[in-house]
Parts: C-alpha cells; sequence; structure tokens
C-alpha cells in the first residue's frame, strides 16, 4: 500500500484516500466532438514516467489534489507547497471525469 | 513404552517441574511445558507422526520447526496444526491426520501400490471426461482430500489487528538480527523485532554452550535498547512503502493478531532453512535434518534414535554428531560429503529406517539418518522488495542480488561469516537502517510541507558502507543418485519433476503448477531449490541458468481468521432505533444502516397507507446542506434541470449524470431561505455525492462562494404518508398546511412537536399525501412517538422498506442503481423534460445531446445509439412475480432483449408489477413481453402505458 503525500494532512495510507487517475483538461462541453470527449473519459497515456494525477483525501483533510507520480517507481514529486492557492488557478489540470466511482452502490433506497 | 527424555540438558527449554498431559493417536501421553507438541510426541518414542496426503506413506519428523511437512496435526477440532511450531498445552487431544482407519494400518496406502497412476497432472487427465460425471468424481475426491477435519461447531475465536509506525523492523531475531535491531534502537530508530520462533538467537537456540551464551548476551542487549520483540510472530508480506503485514500468534488475548506495520527501513535478516536431501527412503521414518536432531536434543532433551548415520557437508552436521553422541545415540557412519561422501538409498519397514545404504554400495544398520546437505536462502521478503537473488554454486545457495534503500539483508541470507563477522554485519545494518529511517522520514515530511513546513535540507541516504560478509563454499547437494521425494507436503517425488519436464512442462513456474511440487503448506521453503535442481538436472543446465520462482506474500501461511480480524465497519442507526427494536421490527442490512425492512405485515403497512396514514423512519436518506451566493450554479451544473429559478419554499426534483451520461443519482433539492438549501441524495449516495459535488468546487470552480456541509445524521428523516396525515401533522404544528399554503413540491421550516428548526418537505414517493419531516436528530424519537400517539385514532402504523418499495412501484418511481445500472444513460429513465440540453454546462451534457439525437458531430453517429426504455410491466399471471434482474426473452427464443430491473405484488392493485429494461421496438403501451423465470419457465408481461400503475395523474399526492 503506497503512503500517498496529502499535502494537508502528511503521509497517509493509500487507503484513506481516492485515486481519480491521470488529470487531464475538461474539453468545452458545448463545441467538443465525440472523439474529444471521449478522449477526457476514457484515454490516458499511462507512460512508464511521472504523470500528474489527482488524489482526493476522503478519510482526512477531504481536499482534492494533485501530485505528479513516478508509475514504474511510484515516488511522489511537487505537491502543493505553502503558499500554493489551491484550485485551478495552480493546480494544473481540471480533473472532474466520469470514473464510475462516482455513482452509488446497488442496495441504495431512494426517497 | 520407551521414553526418549534424556537427562537434562544444558541448553533445553522445558520446564520439568511443569508436566502436561495429553493424548496423543487416542493414547495417554505427557510433555512438559516448553515442549512443542511434536517433541512431546517423539519423546513418547512414537516415531510417526502423521501418514502422507497422496501415498498415505507413514512419515515422522523432518525438520521438527514450523516448516515440518510431516507433522501436521489435529488438536481437538482445529486441523492442520503444525505440531513442530505449536507449543504444547494441558489436556489437549491431539490426532494424526490422512489416516484411515488408522496410523499404523492405513487403507489408503495402497495408493503407493499404484502410484503410476497417481503421476503428476493425473487428477487434471483422468478426471476431465465425461462433464457429466463432475459431481461423481468431486465425492470420491473429496474423500482423499489431505488435511484434518473441520469442525463447523467450533466456537467463534477473537482475532485482533493493530497498526504501527516503527522507524525499523527487523525481520528475524537471529544473532544478526538482534544485533542489528539493537545497534539500531541505540542509534535512536524506534524498533520492532519480529521473531518467527518462540526464542530469540535463531541457530544459537540448539547450538554449544558458547552459542546459547552469545544469543543471551544479545537478547539482553536488544531489550536494554528498548527494541520492541515480537515473538512466535511472522513478516508476512512486504507491499510498497515498506508496509508490512505481519501476524503474531504469541498475543495473550486474541488467537492471532494482524499487524499491520509501516517500517521506513525493513531489515530482513531471516536466516537460513536447512534443505532435505533427495534420494530414495528419503521419507521414511527416521530420516532427520541435522538442525531437527539438534533441536530435538539441545532444546526438548529428546533423542532422536537409537543408532545413526550422519551424511554431513558443513559444520553444522559436523556438530550434529558431537550432540548425538552426547545424547547416547551410536553413531554407526558419518559420511562427508565435502570428501565425497554420499547417501543413495536407506531400506527398512514402511515404518521405520532399519539400513542406510552409502555411495559406495555398502549398507549400514541404523534407525536414524541425519543429512547436513545444505541451506535454503528463505528470500521471500526480497522478492517481495523486488530483488532477483542470484543463484552461486560455489556457495550452493542465492544470495541477495539488489535491494530497494529501505530494505538492507544481514545474517545467514546476506552471507557467511564467524560468529562475530555475522554480529558486527548486524550491527552495522542496525545503524545504517536508522540513518536511512531519518532520510525517509525528512523525505516524506518536505513531500507534505504544506501541513508542516521543513526548512533543513534533506540529508543525504546514507551509501551502504558495510563491511560485506564472505561466502563460504559449500558442496552443491540436491539429489544423490536415486529417486526420492522432493515435496514432502504435496508428495511429489523427483522422478514425478522429470517426467512432467519431459511432458513439456519445463519451465520452473510451469513444473510448479503442474506438478504442485512447492505448493504446500511448506511455502516451497524446503522444496523450491531441490525442484529447481532437479528440473536442471533434467534440461541439462544450471541452476542459475533455470531461475527460480517468485515468493509471494505470504512467508508463512496464516489463518483466515488473522486475514479477517476484527472488522472496522461502523453499522449506523439513527435515533428511532430503540424503538424499531421495541416494536418487532425486521431489521434488513443497507449499506452501513440497520432498518426496519417491516413491522410483520408490509403489505397490511402499504393498505393502512393508502387507507389511513403511517410513518416511515427514512433518516438514511443523504442530506447536504447547501449555503453561498453560487449554489444555484452548482445545482446547475450537477443536475440536468434547471435550479436558477428556484424561489424560497420550493423544491424541485432532479436527476444526476456522470461526465458520460449515466445516472448517478437522483433526489429533490429545496430552497428554504434566500442563501440556503438542502439537497436530497439516495441513502447510498450521500458520500458519493458530497465527494462529486467538492470535486467540481475545489478542481473546476474554487472561486464560487458555496459551503457544503453533508448533515444526513444531523436530522432524523420521517416520512408521514396517507390520506389523512394533513390532519395528523396539523395536530402538531402551526404551520398552516392546506394546499394554498403549503402546495405539494414546496419546503417549510417550523416547529413540530415542541421541536424547532424542523424542516418539512411536501413531497410523495409513495403517491400518497405525505410531508417528509426533517428534525434536528437529538429529537427523532421524541417527534416519532408524538406522530404514533396523536395518530393513534386515524389509524397510523409504522411502515418499513418493504412497504415504501412496494408503494414506489405502483407509482412506477425508479431506483437509481436498481432500475438503472452503470450503462443507464439519462434518457432511459424516460425523463428527457428534465434534461435541459440550453443550459450552458452540466456534468454529462455532451454524452446527453448525442444520446437524444443532438449535439456536436455526425446526427447519424448520434442517431445509432438504441438506448433501452425503462417501462412499467404488469404480469398477465398476478400469482407470478418473477425475480428481480429475470430476463426478458424473445417468444422462441433465449435471445435476451432486456430485463425485470423491480417487480413486487401489489396488493393496492391485486397485480404483479415491475419496472423492465427493454429495447424501444418493446417499450410502447401493450407490448407483450415474454419473461424467463429462473426455473426455466416461461410467463407473460405486458407494457403499461404510463410508469405508475396506481393514480398516474398524481392525485393523491396532491389532494
Ligand atoms: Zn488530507
Amino acid at each position: 500500500m503506497l503512503l500517498v503525500p496529502c499535502p494537508h494532512c502528511g503521509p497517509r495510507n493509500q487507503s484513506d484516500l481516492r485515486l481519480l487517475g491521470e488529470a487531464v483538461p475538461r474539453p468545452n462541453p458545448n463545441t467538443a466532438t465525440r472523439a474529444e470527449w471521449g478522449e477526457y473519459l476514457y484515454l490516458r497515456d499511462n507512460p512508464a514516467d511521472y504523470v500528474t494525477e489527482t488524489w482526493y483525501c476522503r478519510a482526512g483533510c477531504r481536499r482534492y489534489f494533485t501530485v505528479e507520480r513516478h508509475q514504474a517507481t511510484n515516488e511522489f514529486r511537487n505537491p502543493p507547497l505553502p503558499g500554493d492557492k489551491v484550485g485551478n488557478s495552480t493546480y494544473t489540470t481540471i480533473t472532474v471525469g466520469s470514473s464510475g466511482k462516482q455513482r452509488g452502490a446497488n442496495e441504495g433506497e431512494a426517497s | 513404552m520407551t521414553m526418549r527424555r534424556l537427562p537434562q540438558q544444558p541448553g533445553e527449554v522445558i520446564d520439568r517441574s511443569q508436566p502436561l498431559k495429553f493424548t496423543w493417536n487416542g493414547k495417554p501421553a505427557v510433555g512438559y511445558q516448553g515442549d512443542t507438541i511434536a517433541s512431546a510426541i517423539a519423546a513418547g518414542d512414537n516415531r510417526i507422526m502423521s501418514r502422507s496426503m497422496k501415498y498415505h506413506r507413514p512419515r515422522g519428523l523432518l525438520t521438527a520447526d514450523f516448516w515440518d511437512p510431516n507433522a501436521f496435526v489435529q488438536v481437538d477440532d482445529e486441523p492442520n496444526v503444525r505440531s513442530g511450531h505449536r507449543l504444547l498445552t494441558n489436556g489437549i487431544d491431539v490426532g494424526p491426520q490422512n489416516v484411515w482407519p488408522s496410523l499404523d494400518y492405513d487403507v489408503k496406502a495402497a495408493n503407493q501400490l499404484v502410484g503410476r497412476f497417481l503421476s503428476p497432472g493425473f487428477y487434471y487427465k483422468t478426471f476431465i471426461h465425461p462433464q457429466k460425471l463432475w459431481p461423481a468424481y468431486e465425492k470420491v475426491l473429496a474423500q482423499f482430500a489431505p488435511g484434518g477435519t473441520v469442525d463447523y461447531e467450533s466456537e467463534m475465536a477473537y482475532f485482533d489487528k493493530r497498526y504501527t509506525h516503527p522507524d525499523v523492523v527487523v525481520a528475524g531475531g537471529g544473532p544478526a538480527g538482534l544485533a542489528a535491531a539493537t545497534a539500531a534502537a541505540e542509534a535512536g530508530a524506534s524498533v520492532l523485532l519480529v521473531e518467527h520462533e518462540h526464542h530469540l538467537g535463531g541457530h544459537l537456540r540448539y547450538g554449544t554452550e558458547d552459542d546459547r551464551a552469545l544469543a543471551n548476551g544479545l537478547e539482553l542487549a536488544a531489550r536494554s535498547a528498548g527494541v520492541e520483540i515480537l515473538l512466535d510472530s511472522t513478516v508476512t508480506g512486504r507491499y510498497e512503502d515498506n508496509w508490512l503485514g505481519i501476524v503474531q500468534r504469541s498475543h495473550p488475548l486474541a488467537s492471532e493478531r494482524l499487524v499491520k506495520a509501516r517500517a521506513k527501513t525493513l531489515i530482513v535478516a531471516a536466516g537460513l532453512i536447512e534443505r532435505p536431501y533427495v534420494f530414495e527412503g528419503n521419507d521414511r521414518p527416521g530420516v532427520m535434518l541435522a538442525s531437527a536432531a539438534r533441536r530435538l536434543i539441545n532444546m526438548y532433551s529428546v533423542k532422536p534414535g537409537d543408532r545413526a548415520v550422519v551424511l554431513t557437508a558443513n559444520e553444522s552436521g559436523d556438530q550434529t554428531v558431537a550432540d548425538l553422541e552426547r545424547a547416547g545415540v551410536k553413531i554407526a557412519e558419518v559420511v562427508d560429503a565435502r570428501a565425497g561422501g554420499n547417501v543413495t538409498a536407506t531400506a527398512g519397514s514402511q515404518k521405520a529406517v532399519e539400513s542406510v545404504t552409502l555411495g559406495d554400495g555398502s549398507t549400514r544398520d541404523a534407525d536414524l539418518l541425519i543429512t547436513a546437505v545444505g541451506w535454503t536462502a528463505p528470500t521471500s521478503l526480497l522478492n517481495m522488495s523486488g530483488d532477483r537473488p542470484v543463484y552461486d554454486p560455489a556457495g550452493a545457495r542465492f544470495f541477495p542480488d539488489r535491494t530497494p534503500d529501505n530494505v538492507l539483508v544481514t545474517g545467514g541470507i546476506a552471507g557467511d561469516g564467524t560468529l562475530d563477522q555475522i554480529v558486527e554485519h548486524g550491527r552495522e545494518t542496525g545503524a545504517l537502517a536508522a540513518s536511512r529511517a531519518l532520510a525517509v522520514a525528512h523525505r516524506l515530511q518536505a513531500l507534505t510541507a504544506r501541513a508542516m513546513p521543513v526548512s533543513d535540507p534533506e540529508p543525504a541516504m546514507a551509501p551502504d558502507a558495510r563491511t560485506p560478509l564472505g561466502r563460504d563454499p559449500h558442496p552443491e547437494l540436491y539429489r544423490s543418485t536415486t529417486h526420492g521425494i522432493v515435496d514432502y507436503s504435496e508428495d511429489v517425488g523427483s522422478k514425478d519433476l522429470v517426467s512432467a519436464t519431459k511432458e513439456g512442462y519445463d519451465s520452473v513456474e510451469l513444473l510448479k503448477r503442474y506438478t504442485t511440487a512447492t505448493m504446500g503448506p511448506a511455502q516451497g521453503k524446503l522444496e523450491t531449490v531441490n525442484t529447481v535442481a532437479v528440473l536442471a538436472e533434467a534440461r541439462g543446465e544450471t541452476i542459475a541458468e533455470v531461475g527460480t520462482t517468485i515468493w509471494r506474500p505470504p512467508y508463512a501461511p496464516l489463518t483466515l481468521g488473522a486475514l479477517a480480524g476484527r472488522i472496522f465497519e461502523p453499522e449506523r442507526v439513527s435515533s428511532v432505533h430503540s424503538w424499531h427494536v421495541a416494536n418487532g421490527a425486521k431489521p434488513i442490512l443497507a449499506g452501513q444502516w440497520i432498518r426496519p425492512e417491516h413491522y410483520g405485515n408490509p403489505q397490511a403497512e402499504v393498505t393502512n397507507v393508502r387507507e389511513n396514514v403511517g410513518i416511515i423512519d427514512i433518516s438514511p436518506l443523504g442530506k447536504l446542506d447547501l449555503q453561498g451566493a453560487d449554489v444555484p450554479k452548482l445545482l446547475n451544473l450537477l443536475y440536468t434541470n434547471k435550479w436558477s429559478k428556484l424561489g424560497v419554499g420550493s423544491v424541485r426534483y432532479g436527476i444526476m449524470c456522470a461526465e458520460d451520461g449515466v445516472v448517478m443519482d437522483d433526489g429533490v433539492t429545496g430552497r428554504i431561505s434566500e442563501n440556503r438549501w438542502l439537497m436530497t441524495t439516495t441513502s447510498s449516495g450521500a458520500g458519493s455525492v458530497w465527494e462529486w459535488a467538492e470535486n467540481w468546487l475545489q478542481t473546476a470552480h474554487p472561486d464560487w462562494d458555496v459551503h457544503i456541509t453533508p448533515v444526513t445524521t444531523s436530522y432524523t428523516s420521517i416520512n408521514v404518508a396517507g390520506p389523512k396525515s394533513r390532519e395528523l401533522l396539523s395536530r402538531l404544528t402551526d404551520v398552516p398546511l392546506d394546499n394554498d399554503s403549503f402546495d405539494y413540491m414546496q419546503v417549510r421550516p417550523g416547529t413540530v412537536a415542541g421541536v424547532e428548526d424542523c424542516i418539512m418537505w411536501r413531497i410523495g414517493f409513495t403517491g400518497e399525501l405525505s410531508f417528509e419531516l426533517h428534525v434536528p436528530a437529538g429529537y427523532g424519537l421524541h417527534v416519532w412517538e408524538a406522530l404514533m400517539d396523536e395518530g393513534a385514532d386515524l389509524g397510523i402504523k409504522p411502515f418499513g422498506l418493504e412497504a415504501q418499495r412496494i408503494m414506489r412501484l405502483e407509482k412506477g418511481h425508479f431506483i437509481v442503481g436498481q432500475d438503472t445500472d452503470g450503462l443507464t444513460k439519462a434518457p432511459t429513465t424516460g425523463l428527457q423534460p428534465l434534461i435541459k440540453l440550453d443550459k450552458d454546462d452540466f456534468a454529462g451534457k455532451p454524452e446527453l445531446a448525442w444520446a437524444m439525437g443532438q449535439g456536436v458531430g455526425d446526427a447519424a453517429d448520434a442517431a445509432g445509439m438504441d438506448l433501452p426504455v425503462l417501462v412499467s410491466v404488469q404480469m398477465t399471471d398476478s400469482s407470478i412475480v418473477p425475480p428481480e434482474a429475470s430476463q426478458i426473452v424473445r417468444p422462441n427464443t433465449n435471445e435476451i432483449l432486456g430485463r425485470i430491473t423491480s417487480s413486487r405484488y401489489s396488493p393496492t392493485l391485486k397485480a404483479s408489477i415491475g419496472l423492465a429494461q427493454v429495447p424501444p421496438s418493446h417499450a410502447s403501451s401493450g407490448t407483450q413481453l415474454t419473461v424467463l423465470l429462473t426455473n426455466g419457465d416461461r410467463t407473460t408481461a405486458t407494457v403499461q402505458q404510463h410508469h405508475a400503475h396506481f393514480d398516474p395523474d398524481g392525485l393523491r399526492l396532491r389532494s
């Protein structure tokens, strides 16, 4: 289990967070072609190199943050530092992607 | 019966003042505190410990420790106990395994007479055809399945978990591990030392007087330095960033405890495991490893035989000769493998060695054959750290190659040397580990500097300046000139491996899986290298060329109980829970919530709501408090419909889609005041919708003025439903409830039953006039009881989830995740009017545009999407309620067209009703559908005009 550097909480077990995957910019929803939108939803580069990915610190500070992780060695680098503003002014990409994980479980009861 | 217990030995670990009684194989026996079960059995002159799993050959002690493949026993109701490791306790009933009808006479031993039928792959090849006989095969083969007897009536045991974050974890408490732990602790690190056995000191414990003195000194130093020591515990796995699984078998209050440790550095000091030798008759009781004999004599004061041949290739073997002589065992012959001596066979009865054939063909009478032919490096934890150990023919074992910076190796697994050199290497390793732990800690802190800024520069990762251990030459001894057993626990012989190689299973990973060699409970510790050596020989290659299997977790088998352990899953109940329990509610687990499914008769509960008034506890309903000027922007983004004009006091329904257009959640949101909204979600979606909303706010729109507070458990939520609900509620609140003051789809704050700050919605999931109350949770029970009291004359009854499910189905309301699935795009639900493509943006907008034949790009492309349609259906035969997920098929074939997503018997309509997903071609009103039932029968259903089976115009809920 990875030790993930939450910029707010410190190192936390991976199970305390949720990985949203490689961060990609969201295309303009009014002009995107099917190919562009499909790429945004489903296609990632997955290089054996550093990628910028988004994590959600679900059992800690409940903040979303981006950090670079080397996908072969799992080394992290460039998490947000003091003085960085939170949000897309400093976060390199917007990461509101459909992951399926956002959906509720099946045993749900509506009202 | 001869007792084999020796007079007091200087290093014995048994306490003769504390005799323990037990039974072995049905007969009374006695041992001492400190004995293992196996040593106590051996002390009673019992040579046969078990029978082997396939051929039911009699087997005696081989290693006399945790790894002994021949010493699995049944202890009371516990099967597969490692008697070479488990300590004896008073009063236990110990029995052998794999015996029928008895240990001494075993019918299935006939297997060995037809041994050629049990060649590798026998089961695969023999029982594959015909398939219809599989159940019969299974019955017969189960009789032959190895292992003990599971008692399904066994009492539950308590298993615990612990989390710990030491700087340094040391795996192995032999001389090197003890020295390393001490040095690391002295350097200021917090250190956890994990020892597999019951004693510290490793092989020193069964060594000479000097060995034991050294072990005691090292143990004292480690304890003085503040090292935390876990005995009878095993590091079973090493994962990313030194996440370690440790099973602690010695915990006084738990059967086992799983310790999850996050170490900054890991020191692997696992030592070496003595390797058996392959030759004819090598599994006859009386053939034993040198370390086993030394354990029995020096630790447990048990004389392992009367007359011994010793095959030795190393100092440990030589020392065994001295130990045997001291114990009064006559030495028939010492065969020195370093001088070219060899052993080729044993002869004797099934049950005991009587003579040993040497390399020159001569024989010696003996009842004991001791082999000391070399060591296996248990490199599991190194494999798990990414290392690929390399075979060195000069040393006749595998040595570590390269480990990550935060994993260090010391002791026998790393190399050879004098005891002084081993201890010094351990000390240097401990100091290095402590230093690197500091560097790791600094790196972690620097990465999380927003939480805690660091100013000092990162210390360099200390270089490895340890004096390396040497490598003693050792002859390569794996198989003699004859064939024998390679894997004792799986009953696989070297001949089997050779024939499997000829069949083409000539890579080690294939051979292992085909023959099951190395796959037994010894976890490959004894047999892997012999397997590789036999394969290498068969292929005419070297061991280095063949390579070895990669050892994966666990290092040693652990129980499922240890893995399951305590479960930290909370159970959630509402503030009304005690009332539900007291009033006979049948509980149902919905997600984490325990909810009333019904109070005895769900059908009657439905009828009462339709005729009078009922209340249901819907506290798990997800609730988010939204405040801030930009809330309408957020709602517009999350829901598919429009929210800008929702006025104070109004409530609106909406569905949420993910970016792929698939329905994610639904619910109503109301505007309570100018800057405050309350959003409700499905019960199971409460958490994920919150995360989803925060995702948009934090990453895409951090400039928006919106604050979200989850308030699901801050409120007790009660739905008051039925034609008499207005009358009931009016007795408890001053808020005007008439249609003009409080219309359908409106929200009002107010006081209910004296409780301030309640929120009331007028909505209708059940299809009846109803008011949904959200009451500050501390007063939930009070309001619930007030409703029950005031409603007594109105015929009030509580209703549970089942009645609500029936009523919502009567109304045709879909449930996200039940009537929709991971591919259901919003238009399938039939709620196209709620999808506002003229909004600037919302989640999933482009996908929904395409699904509805609009959007950017080629229209033909979009038209190709033939989305299923959610329809209401009624069964032709009202007595048949098809199970949910029943397939809808073509009338005369099994071609699947769709499925029933919900189904119930409606007490209101006296009909069997449902919702179904069908293709557009089968969605129009009146279409006859064929439903395939689980028993293979077919029945028919008819598509209804409206989703609502009952009151399609919604007159009742607006009444
Ligand atoms: Zn955090």
